[in-house]
């Protein structure tokens, strides 16, 4: 018996979904940097947001409240629904605030559950991430125009807790290792247009419709080494931060939303093509991102010519 | 009186039902008998000559052999008077086909009275229900009398001069569950009847043991037969995937191939071949079946309210049953085509031993690589897969058979998203098999009871390695399994059998898990399609053996036209797990272990209002024991106990015409004990499943089915089920994710003769639930878009429906038979949608849709 098949059609369809997440067309808040990157639960934070719009920058009314409860375990967010709508609003307003990490922040977000109820068991820390860190999570409501006009967004700031479950020995050593995260710096951001023969820095005017080379260099120091609590070894493991950088324009079509290094990857730029617009001006957002939470970003405004 | 030299003939052999499901039907007729001559020179002397006739949908005799031989002459002569006789026809569900019959030629001498009255009142003869052949070996028994015959070769019984009046006949034996029917024997008049049992199937020597009718214990099942399996269009010939075709069953998911049964999750249906239980029906995307078509005999698909013999699952039951290998010399196929590459092989080792070896390999990914865009592999990842069977059979003595067989399936999956953005990049590993080696013994005592016994051994394995950029995900799992199945079974009384039986079955299973709690994703979890896992990660190792040992029995009672089937399982469970606790510090692991009975009773019961019509009823009691890959001190919850479920399930059968039959069963399911994922923001420690949920499906199916007659087979399905979920006491009923409200299957094949056939297949599925997306925030540490949601499973994918038809000629040669066929799939080109997926800020929703024309182009010969 001999047996043949023969496929002849096999094709699946992804649908057209629209334009790419780096295209802003209306107003979005794009990062919220946290000065000092990491903190230690009851200290003071600086809160700064980038907020773009087809315009520009926008520097509106910002409504701030602080996530009061993780999660579900079957949601794959960041933070429940409640925190959007329902977090109390922070007495401090605007796009860039100071606060004060809630003392009971590692408790909650973090790997130190309160002690239990007479009669409770004790609760489950919660799972850390895989570069060993916490957050607290911080809602912003953005007011760009009308009362009606709420963007909302979450920042997570990254807080400072103790190492739990770990042998002691680990402990005391990654007590001793441990770097607090601190942001990443632009070190410069060039943009390089057809016919040219060197990359001139931004922000320039830039020919219209044509595909121009960006590149973004963060410092050195940006992408640091840190150890992480590998919960399969129970052992410290060295890390290096990844670098992502988020590219955004008001018009004009990118070559990818995203780029970046791996943490191996040790490189201090990334690279894109930006097809400018057909005529300007334009805005351009580059914004920095290490793996712990640090956050750098800067806006240009570009001529089209 | 006077003396006269008479040359009789009697039928000896009984008839007996042919399927489960079967109702009486005629046996073929004496009509035309023709004396033998007796030898010459032998005028005196009396011989007896058994004969099997073969007797044709004509009733014309088509062969006769010698089954007892008497001497040449005796046997020349009884064959030429024998194939001169005339029958009317036997018929098979009314319809007019091919039987053999044992018929016992006697030549004798006697002194008697010349009586005109009838002396045969009561026959019949037992009939494969599709090939229309004979059941040789049964037991007919007038119980109230205490008479009996037995089937020929040709399947054939006889009576002589019942007394008038309502008889209780059982038929039994070799092979034989019994079962057991009335029969109404009126004054002049001879009753004919026709018992069909299962069918017989391709290449399996005519001659040996034929099984046949097996009690029906559940109230709704349904019986597949391999020949038509392979005939239903969108199936390639893989006669076990026809089981996605079948009433109640929902449409699997994209790609799947998951079994959905009566509202139940996948892990809760359990497949076995021959006794042995194997994890998985279909390899990886329901391309394949994981066993050889060819080795498969029939595929039974019972969906709930089974009998007291299964257990270990809430779901259905899906029992395919390994076909004999054939008796006489060397089979087998090579096969290579676009999916796969396969082989067959089977030779008879001896008169009583014969084996049978199997493989396959698939190569549809790397076909696909270069026909499709990488959309396909993006959203419907094409597995790697090989399985291999090793199948002997010996027949130790008669009614003793003996068989040996060894199972593997293995299937791989990788699949590498790149990407610029580091986190964006996606990598995933899998890697699933089995491996079983089984023996099964069975005998058939003198007394007629029955015995078998199964052992197993095996090994599942699943492995899986994936990341979401940075968030890894690796699950490994390793599990020994071990198993014995022990059935005996013995009739009691007249209308009384008893069934007692061992199911045992061990498990030690390893786990080791890293990564985010979210994933792999639970059932109940909300989420939309391609959204990453959450970030946190975490790791645990542990190992759990669960132990099971069920004694069981039922008992199948006949009282006139009501069959009850009670029974009863009783199955302690033992659990013992490596770890009660996450690894605290340099903290030792404390294990536990703890025992939990489960208490089965199982009921169903059947009342034939008439010939056509039959009631059914069924109910019991089930329990499945937690996932091994829940019990894990940090992504879920060694506590968990039994899981349980409540079903019942009432309808009826009615045989419109002799083929033609509709089945309506309704059904409730209840289910508690389940588990799901903690509603704490912070559970308490070991505790991230909760055994709080419960479940409840119902609904109903019906299915108008015609059987292979003249050419025609196909059948309608429509399955309307509700299937809902309470994750927690305080919590809403919502829909369940694989909840599929209606589901309706076409489907229907004809014969138009000269070679062709012809065939179509139409499919309805109301889409699985989904939870809608009502906003969206940036959470700009990710630089993302997360998702608000509406109510729990709130909207569904739109509906699903296909046309598929199948166009097949069939050329027949001296030797063998080539059979080309065209399976186009999708022929209307209908855009499917198989899953929702949302822009970069979930402004914007759309549909995945599903394959379109798919047409397949086949070759197979047969030697």
């Amino acid at each position: 018996m001999k047996h043949a098949l023969i496929l002849l059609v096999v094709a699946a369809c992804r649908p057209d979904l629209g334009g790419p997440s780096s295209l802003v067309t209306e107003p979005r808040v794009l990062a919220i940097a946290a000065e000092p990157a990491e903190i230690v639960p009851g200290h003071e934070v600086a809160l700064t947001t980038l907020i773009a719009s087809p315009d520009g920058d926008l520097a509106p009314d910002v409504a701030w409240g602080f996530c009061s409860q993780p999660t579900p375990l079957s949601s794959n967010n960041a933070v429940g629904d409640d925190c959007i709508y329902g977090a109390a609003s922070l007495p401090v307003r605007g796009a860039t605030i100071t606060t004060t990490i809630p003392i009971d922040a590692c408790s909650i977000f973090g790997p130190t559950p309160p002690a239990p109820a007479p009669g409770e068991a004790p609760r489950r820390p919660h799972d850390a991430d895989v570069t060993g860190g916490f957050y607290q999570p911080i809602r912003a409501l953005a007011q760009p125009g009308s009362p009606d006009q709420l963007v909302p967004a979450i920042g997570l700031t990254r807080i400072r807790c103790d190492l739990a479950n770990a042998p002691i020995a680990v402990v005391r050593d990654f007590g001793q290792r441990y770097v607090t995260n601190t942001n990443p710096v632009i070190a410069s951001a060039i943009a390089q247009a057809p016919g040219e023969v060197d990359a001139l820095e931004l922000p320039r005017s830039l020919p219209a419709s044509s595909p121009v080379a960006l590149r973004v260099r963060w410092t050195d120091a940006s992408a640091e080494t840190f150890p992480v609590f590998d919960p399969r070894t129970r052992a410290l493991v060295d890390h290096r931060e990844a670098m992502r950088v988020s590219w955004y324009v008001s018009d004009g079509e990118l070559t990818s939303d995203r780029t970046g290094r791996t943490e191996d990857e040790l490189d201090a730029f990334a690279d894109n093509v930006w097809t400018t617009p057909p005529s300007g001006p334009a805005h351009l957002w580059v914004v920095v991102r290490d793996s712990r939470g640090g956050v750098a970003f800067a806006s240009f405004t570009i001529a089209i010519d | 009186m006077r003396r006269a030299l008479l040359a009789s003939a009697i039928i000896a052999l009984a008839s007996s039902p042919a399927h489960a499901d079967g109702e009486v039907t005629k046996p073929p007729k004496l009509v035309h008998f023709v004396p033998a001559t007796r030898p010459a020179g032998k005028p005196d002397e009396a011989a007896t000559v058994v004969l099997a006739i073969d007797i044709g949908a004509d009733g014309k005799v088509t062969d006769v052999r010698v089954q007892t031989p008497a001497g040449p002459d005796w046997d020349a002569a009884a064959i030429a008077a024998v194939r001169e006789f005339v029958f009317e026809p036997a018929e098979i569900d009314g319809t007019p086909g091919p039987v053999t019959i044992t018929y016992k030629y006697a030549f004798t001498i006697e002194e008697k009275v010349v009586s005109l009255g009838p002396q045969i009142n009561f026959e019949g003869v037992v009939v494969d229900r599709y090939k229309k052949k004979p059941i040789a070996g049964a037991k007919v028994v007038i119980k109230d009398l205490g008479v009996e015959a037995t089937t020929d070769a040709q399947g054939a019984f006889a009576f002589t001069d019942l007394p008038l009046g309502t008889h209780q006949v059982e038929l039994s034996g070799s092979g034989l569950i019994t079962v057991t029917t009335d029969e109404e024997i009126a004054a002049k008049q001879k009753r004919t009847v026709k018992y069909f049992a299962e069918p017989k199937e391709e290449g399996v020597d005519e001659e040996e043991v034929v099984h046949a009718t097996r009690i029906k214990k559940e109230t709704a099942s349904v019986s597949i037969r391999t020949e038509e399996a392979r005939k239903v269009p969108g199936t390639q010939g893989d006669t076990l995937k026809v089981v996605q075709n079948l009433p109640g069953v929902g449409r699997s998911s994209f790609g799947s191939g998951q079994l959905i049964v009566w509202g139940a999750a996948p892990n809760e249906t359990r497949v076995f071949l021959d006794g042995v239980e194997i994890p998985a029906l279909y390899h990886g995307g329901g391309l394949r079946s994981t066993i050889n078509s060819d080795l498969v005999k029939s595929i039974d698909l019972v969906p709930g309210a089974f009998g007291a013999d299964y257990g270990r699952g809430l779901g259905g039951l899906v029992k395919a049953e390994a076909r004999s290998l054939p008796r006489k010399g060397t089979h087998g196929y090579v096969a290579a085509d676009l999916i796969d590459a396969s082989a067959l092989i089977t030779t008879a080792l001896s008169d009583s031993a014969r084996i049978g070896v199997a493989g396959r390999r698939s190569h549809l990914d790397s076909v696909l690589a270069r026909l499709t865009s990488q959309d396909v592999g993006d959203f419907v990842p094409i597995p790697q897969y090989y399985d291999g069977q090793v199948l002997a059979q010996i027949d130790l003595a008669k009614d003793e058979t003996l068989e040996l067989g060894a199972l593997g399936s293995d299937d791989r999956l990788t699949r590498t998203i790149a990407a610029v953005d580091p986190s964006e990049i996606r990598r995933q590993q899998t890697h699933d098999r089995y491996y079983r080696v089984f023996a099964r013994y069975a005998r058939i005592l003198d007394d007629g009871s029955s015995f078998a016994v199964v052992p197993s051994v095996g090994w599942d394995g699943n492995t899986t390695n994936a990341s979401f950029g940075a968030v890894p995900t690796s699950l490994e799992i390793g599990s020994w399994k071990s198993a014995v199945r022990a059935s005996f079974r013995r009739k009691l009384a007249p209308g009384a059998t008893l069934s007692l039986g061992l199911d045992a079955a061990a498990q030690r299973t390893k786990v080791s898990r890293f990564g985010s709690i979210d994933l792999p994703p639970r059932e109940g979890d909300v989420s939309i399609f391609g959204q990453p896992p959450g970030s946190q990660i975490n790791a645990d190792t542990w190992t759990v053996t669960i132990a099971s040992v069920a004694p069981y029995a039922f008992a199948e009672l006949t009282a006139g036209k009501l069959v009850a089937t009670p029974g009863l399982r009783l199955e302690p469970y033992l659990i013992d797990g490596s770890r009660l606790t996450p690894i605290v510090g340099n903290t030792p692991a404390l294990g536990y272990r703890r025992m939990q009975v489960a208490v089965e009773p199982r009921l169903s019961a059947t009342y034939k209002l008439s010939s056509r019509l039959q009631l059914r009823a069924g109910g019991g009691v089930y329990h499945q024991a937690p996932d091994p890959t829940d019990l894990s001190a940090v992504f879920g919850n060694p506590t968990l106990h039994l899981e349980r479920a409540y079903h019942a399930s009432a309808g009826g059968a009615y045989k419109l015409l002799g083929t033609l039959s509709i089945d309506i069963i309704g059904f409730y399911k209840y289910i508690d004990h389940l588990a799901s994922r903690s509603e704490l923001p912070t559970p308490p420690l070991a505790r991230a499943l909760v055994e709080e949920a419960v479940g409840r499906s119902y609904g109903g199916q019906v299915l108008l089915r015609q059987e292979l007659t003249h050419g025609l087979f196909g059948w309608v399905t429509y399955s309307l089920i509700r299937s809902e979920r309470r994750d927690h006491p305080d919590t809403a009923w919502r829909k369940f994710d694989y909840d599929q409200t209606h589901v309706l299957g076409i489907l229907a094949s004809y014969d138009l003769g000269h070679g062709w056939q012809v065939g179509g297949r139409f499919r309805y599925a109301t889409g699985v639930p989904r939870t809608p997306v009502v906003g969206a925030y940036d959470n700009t540490e990710a630089d993302q878009f997360e998702p608000l949601f509406g109510a729990h499973n709130a909207i569904r994918v739109p509906a699903f429906y296909q046309l598929d038809a199948r166009l097949e000629r069939t050329f027949s040669f001296a030797h063998h038979r080539m059979n080309a066929f065209l399976d186009v799939q999708n022929v209307t080109n209908r855009k499917n949608p198989e899953e929702i997926v949302y822009n970069f800020d979930y402004t914007v929703r759309k549909y995945i849709t599903g394959l379109p024309t798919l047409a397949v182009i086949g070759l197979r010969v047969d030697l």
